[in-house]
């Protein structure tokens, strides 16, 4: 499977989610100029936007990201119903484009949170958790001073009523709405999460190895396709 | 001659206005004079006053700073001090860069600010030899968290920090934390950097190559940080808010643009020299770089891009963030240029290396200075300052002795976890992001020290990992600054063994007084003999470091003389390394090393602290080892109770039946802090040997529940139970989140 990586200035994860796909998954990684408008359905079968501090979060997390020549290609391979992972700071510049709902204020405490935090898999039908069990709890760690996932009451019935919530926490981390950590768009094939599923996808890792599902159910729904 | 004789009186007036400003005496104006064999000008005046400070000239400690020993038949050392950071060899091509550095004085004045641009200057340190940062540690010391001006430093330090490691993408991943009220007025940030070499060798600072173009790299000059270096090396006073502009600005987002610039840029082998600009900016890049390649550099200021409009001088002084200086072989500098550009990074030529050994600098068409480069490096004055021990000294254990009963031991065991220097550190350290870039594998928390996996050159991750740890007792060191610096240095070597590691080199960030006072003077000169020791003792090298002096405040009061120690050692598998978290019930629980009747600062035996490296690194390489951690602060008990703590999310606790010797006084034997000491639990049917140098005892077992259990046998038949603490309850002592 092909795996397209952008990199944006002030993105830090990139590197991360490369060594995951390529020595882990031993899958291709391709790493995407956020100045080049690729065709990316002839190019790669996912694409991950990763975490990081995009034009170091001024405005707002993602919002300057969001007119990046690239994300025409982007839009294109959202609308072919192209897989697109966004983790943290890929999350924050989905919604900013939105791509998917919703907004990633500051943290309810106001400080930068990095630690463990239990998952609740809500939704486990779609490519990017069908490995997990519905209602299983996991662990992944999260990074973020932006991780306020805010919704209003009427976004959030139409959240719920599509399944679009793929992962909540299990305590009130950042107060997001509903505890939510994941969500995805209405056709499943864009999952935005503040947890950094390539930071616990090896045993050795002190966060575990609970992340790696996730990349592998990538695989398997596109191997289903 | 004094020279002021030949000024008229105005003249007068205005030079000693300069020289006031520039922070430099009268007989060190003489001193330039003949240096320079004629009176210099008033940019000259200002940057000998940035160079000639103790933080760039070391001044005051450089006699002392030549007692360390700067290799180890342990590890290839590829840069040693004068150098921006330490680099050792590791092996396998894996070239290890790091240092310490202080950013004190900006942070009393502008906290977050101020350790912002801490972790910013160390970071281009070590990215200026052509490293990746890979690491940061840091070292706080602050006032009460109870008193609200020290609060409100700690919290914006924290956050400043945060902020720029987090957003660079470099993960911290260790630090240590003290409160005293010496610190309220003048805290101690003190940042560590680990970096990874990308380039086959370190670029070197020493500039080269006649006609050789100089590029300068990254943001725009302006009036942020003006004077930095002289106000670092001077006290801090009621006025020193008025010192705000010489707080430096940071952008980690350009920060981070500068790593991956840089690094793309140095791996074309087109740079031959680089170095950041950080303290004393333009000045100290020009002075140095030549000085170091005994060559002259001629550049012209209306090149330099900057923000607003600049006096000359202020180019000179200003400590703007985020830039660099290269020189670039000759006929590179358009393919450099592009690079940067593709990073969004200003980069121009500014001027070029010449054969004059002088520094020329121009603007708006004229030479504005001359200067040779090393009158304000290797020529800047020295000065031996007298030392003067002071005559108190206190003896704590004149106090009683605990009582053996279990409400006492057990409230004094909550109120250590809860007390201000021995609650939790998580709070903190959760604002930073310890895991990015994939190579921490013990974070903050989780063992005696913190723990890096290496990748070689071919991008496969090497069996052995980095250990790293920063340490200092202060206290100690107040009450014996050569005993106290040395055991700073074997705690330090201690932490790294109980990963496994075995201690290689170190760097330290001195933190002192005003050395014009005697007594301060005599800590410095004590700690560094100590340091000194304690590292020819271990085989290990000094790489460098940083002084910070004139700690004080404006009624004179003395921070506790603090040095810290920045520990690198290298385990031989990454994956054997034990955590602090105990691993099976029924595993056995031993106490290595001896306890004596020490309450204050304990003695050291350099021999049985040898022989615990040696133990533990043996054992852990066998694999034998399932948890260890070093009793420090608090001893045995605060020991367990971290442990037990930390052994929760498995259900692991301990029960520890102590048979103390009738001899030992119980508040020894639980809170003495008696050196060259550790906590390891093993598989039941493991047995270890005392021996002549060290002593291993069996105090108890790996029991299934969250509980600490002490049992104290004064003699054999009856045992009574002193503690039965849950970790629930210890953790809610613990867990103040400040």
């Amino acid at each position: 499977m092909r795996f397209g990586i952008i990199s944006f200035p002030g993105s830090n994860c990139e590197q991360d989610c490369i060594y995951i796909i390529e020595e882990v998954l031993n899958q291709k990684a391709l790493l995407l100029d956020y100045r080049t408008i690729p065709e990316l359905n002839n190019l790669i079968d996912c694409l991950i936007i990763p975490g990081g501090f995009s034009y170091g979060d001024y405005l707002r997390a993602g919002a300057i990201a969001k007119a990046a020549p690239i994300m025409k290609s982007i839009r294109e391979f959202a609308e072919n119903k192209g897989l697109i992972l966004g983790i943290c700071n890929g999350f924050q510049i989905l919604t900013e484009a939105g791509l998917l709902p919703g907004t990633l204020l500051s943290n309810k405490a106001a400080r930068f949170i990095c630690q463990d935090v239990k998952l609740k898999v809500i939704n486990n039908k779609t490519p990017f958790t069908n490995l997990y069990f519905e209602q299983e709890i996991i662990t992944m760690p999260i990074a973020h001073a932006m991780g306020n996932f805010t919704v209003s009451e009427s976004e959030l019935e139409i959240l719920k009523a599509n399944q679009q919530i793929v992962l909540e926490y299990e305590n009130d981390i950042n107060g997001s709405t509903s505890q939510i950590a994941a969500i995805c768009n209405k056709d499943k094939n864009i999952l935005g999460l503040m947890p950094h599923p390539e930071r616990c996808s090896e045993k050795v890792l002190p966060s575990g190895n609970q992340g790696l599902q996730l990349f592998q159910s990538i695989l398997k729904s596109f191997v289903n396709v | 001659m004094d020279r002021s004789f030949t000024l008229d009186k105005s003249e007068k007036l205005k030079l000693r206005n300069i020289l006031s400003k520039a922070k430099l005496s009268t007989y060190e104006y003489e001193l330039i004079v003949k240096l320079l064999e004629r009176e210099p000008n008033e940019n000259e005046i200002y940057m000998f006053g940035a160079m000639w400070s103790e933080h760039c000239a070391y001044k005051n400690s450089k006699p002392l700073l030549k007692l360390f020993p700067t290799t180890s038949p342990k590890v290839k050392i590829l840069a040693g001090p004068g150098e921006n950071a330490g680099i050792i060899d590791v092996e396998e091509g894996i070239k290890i860069a790091f240092k310490i550095e202080s950013h004190n004085r900006p942070t009393a004045i502008e906290p977050f600010q101020g350790a912002a641009t801490g972790a910013g200057g160390i970071l281009r340190d070590i990215l200026t030899l052509g490293a990746r940062p890979i690491a940061f540690l840091n070292s706080l010391s602050f006032g009460s968290p109870t008193d609200e001006k020290s609060y409100y430093l700690l919290t914006n330090a924290i956050a400043g920090i945060g902020h720029y490691g987090n957003c660079t993408g470099i993960p911290t991943i260790g630090g240590q934390l003290y409160f005293d009220d010496s610190y309220k007025e003048n805290p101690l940030v003190n940042a560590m950097c680990i970096g990874l070499l990308e380039t086959e060798n370190p670029i070197p600072s020493g500039a080269m190559g006649i006609g050789n173009p100089i590029i300068y790299v990254g943001s725009e000059t302006g009036k942020d940080g003006l004077g930095g270096a002289a106000f670092a090396s001077s006290g801090l006073t009621e006025k020193s808010n008025k010192n705000r502009p010489a707080v430096q600005i940071g952008d980690p987002f350009l920060g981070k643009l500068l790593i991956e610039g840089c690094l793309e840029a140095f791996k074309t082998g087109f740079v031959v020299a680089s170095q950041d600009m950080g303290a004393a900016g333009l000045t100290c890049a020009f002075t140095e770089m030549s000085a170091k390649g005994e060559v002259g550099f001629e550049v012209n200021l209306d090149l330099v891009p900057t923000r607003g409009k600049l006096e000359t001088h202020e180019y000179l002084l200003s400590e703007s963030q985020e830039r660099m200086l290269l020189v670039a072989k000759q006929g590179t500098q358009d393919e450099l240029i592009k690079i940067f550009e593709k990073h969004n990074l200003p980069a121009v030529v500014i001027g070029k290396v010449t054969d004059t050994k002088l520094v020329s600098i121009y603007h708006h068409g004229q030479k504005v200075v001359e200067v040779p480069p090393k009158a304000l490096t290797d020529q800047a004055p020295i000065y031996m300052r007298e030392a003067m021990a002071p005559k108190n000294t206190v003896n704590i254990l004149g106090k009683p002795d605990l009582e053996p009963k279990k409400e006492i031991i057990e409230k004094l065991a909550l109120s250590i976890l809860s007390s201000d220097n021995g609650c939790s550190r998580a709070w903190i350290y959760k604002q930073f992001d310890q895991e990015v870039q994939l190579n921490t594998i013990l974070k903050p928390g989780m063992a005696s020290a913190a723990l890096l996996r290496l990748k070689k050159p071919d991008g496969k991750y090497s069996k052995r990992g980095l250990a790293v740890s920063v340490d200092g007792n202060p206290h100690y060191v107040k009450s014996n600054p050569f005993l106290g610096s040395q055991i700073a240095v074997a705690e330090a070597a201690r932490n790294i063994a109980c990963i496994g590691g075995t201690a290689l080199a170190i760097t330290n960030n001195l933190n002192f007084g005003n050395p014009e006072k005697p007594e301060s003077f005599w800590f410095l000169q004590e700690s560094v003999k100590g340091i000194a020791s304690a590292c020819r003792e271990l085989e290990i090298a000094v790489t460098g470091g940083n002084v910070s002096l004139y700690n004080e405040f404006a009624d004179g009061q003395q921070i506790l003389p603090t040095p810290v120690i920045g520990i690198v050692g290298v385990v031989e598998d990454y994956q054997k390394s034990p955590s602090i978290s105990f691993k099976n019930a029924g595993d056995n629980i031993w106490l290595v090393g001896e306890t004596f009747n020490e309450i204050d600062c304990p003695k050291l035996d350099w021999n049985k602290e040898k022989a615990l490296y040696e133990f533990l690194i043996e054992q852990i390489n066998k694999g034998y080892i399932h948890s260890a951690h070093d009793l420090s602060e608090n001893g045995l008990l605060l020991t367990l109770m971290e442990s037990v703590m930390n052994s929760a999310n498995k259900s692991l606790g301990a029960e520890i039946n102590l048979n103390k010797d009738i001899s030992l006084r119980l508040d020894s034997c639980l809170i003495g802090e008696s050196q060259s000491r550790a906590l390891i639990t093993a598989a039941e049917f493991m047995e270890f040997e005392s021996s002549e140098k060290l002593k291993i005892e069996k105090i108890g077992k790996v029991i299934s529940n969250s509980q600490l259990i002490v049992k104290l046998n004064n003699n054999s038949e009856n045992s009574e139970e002193i503690i039965n603490l849950s970790a629930d309850s210890m953790k809610q002592a613990n867990d103040r989140h400040l």
